[in-house]
């Protein structure tokens, strides 16, 4: 597996998810949010921070950038885009993942170890959890309040498509909701950052199989 | 030539906390006759075209497809008399 960790300006979570990837056997490349092809990867891993300095609205920007076509292409194909944070929200706003992200409840932004639920282990980013297993992995957002319809909502709990909740809702998530896939399973999204915790003498190891089981989507 | 004016809120079910925060700040100011504030945001630009229909097709497209969230947010928008500021 090969990869694409994409690098928007104000993109500051990409060294980590390159991290999680090596550190799961895969291969990984930096890749600039100009090019246009990602035909060389197997896989997208969207980071957090700010791309674009969150202009107009967070991953606003983002979604019209030239990579963003690819993305969806690959998107396609069926292969696993991850996107974290910012990641998230970016996939939202370019409708690979339905729904929305707004400001948390407090206005305020909120960075600490969160405890979360591995809702579905369905997935082929989540397979290697137990069912309602707790795990901790940090947040450090503004914006993480997941918002969507009651058509979107009752669709997610239909297809199986909420896949990490939080155990003490931080921002106001609806129905706590934390994480999400798309109705094929192969687009992942999460407040949370798993890739903050590959390393247990740095306060959680809990996130590492989730790059573990991605390294291994080909063989899936 | 023509300047338009489009104005983004958020849909009137998303919790608005800027709002919100205003509510506290203008009731700490005494004016308890203030509330349901709702902040949003407004853009200006010019749209080299005199058609209105070119026009409103122009401004709904980037409207739906960058300048708001449909999801979360709602728009309108006016085609300015005046050409320029």
């Amino acid at each position: 597996m090969k990869f694409a960790v994409i690098r928007f300006p104000g993109s500051n979570c990409d060294r980590d998810l390159y991290n999680a990837a090596i550190k799961s056997g895969a291969e990984a490349d930096y890749v600039d949010y100009r090019e246009t092809s990602l035909d060389n990867y197997d896989g997208v891993l969207i980071p957090g921070g700010f791309s674009f300095g969150d202009y107009l609205r967070s991953g606003a920007m983002a979604s019209v950038a030239p990579v963003t076509a690819a993305i969806k292409k690959l998107a396609d194909e069926g292969r696993p885009v991850l996107g974290i944070c910012n990641g998230f929200q970016i996939l939202t706003e370019i409708g690979l993942l339905p729904g929305a992200l707004i400001h948390n409840d407090s206005h305020t932004f909120i960075s600490r170890n969160e405890s979360l639920k591995i809702v579905n282990n369905q997935t082929a980013f989540t397979d290697q959890y137990e069912h309602n297993e707790n795990v901790i992995f940090p947040i450090a957002h503004g914006e993480g309040h997941y918002y969507c319809s009651d058509e979107t909502y009752e669709i997610l709990v239909k297809n199986n498509q909420i896949v990490l909740t939080y155990n003490n809702n931080p921002n106001g998530s609806r129905n706590d909701i934390a994480g999400i896939v798309n109705e094929a399973g192969n687009v992942c999204g999460m407040m949370p950052h798993p890739e903050r915790a590959l390393e247990t003498l740095l306060g959680s190891e809990d996130g590492y199989r989730i790059f573990d089981s991605i390294a291994k989507w080909g063989d899936k | 030539m023509k300047k338009i004016e489009l104005i983004v809120t958020l849909q009137e079910q998303v919790l608005d906390t800027q709002g919100e925060a205003l509510d506290r700040a203008v009731a700490e100011l005494g004016h308890n006759e203030v509330s349901n504030i709702r902040v949003g945001k407004v853009l200006y630009f010019d749209i080299a075209e005199n058609d209105n229909e070119k026009i409103e097709n122009i401004v709904k497209q980037l409207a739906e497809r960058l300048f708001t969230n449909t999801v979360i947010e709602t728009y309108e928008y006016k085609i300015l008399d005046r050409e320029t500021f």
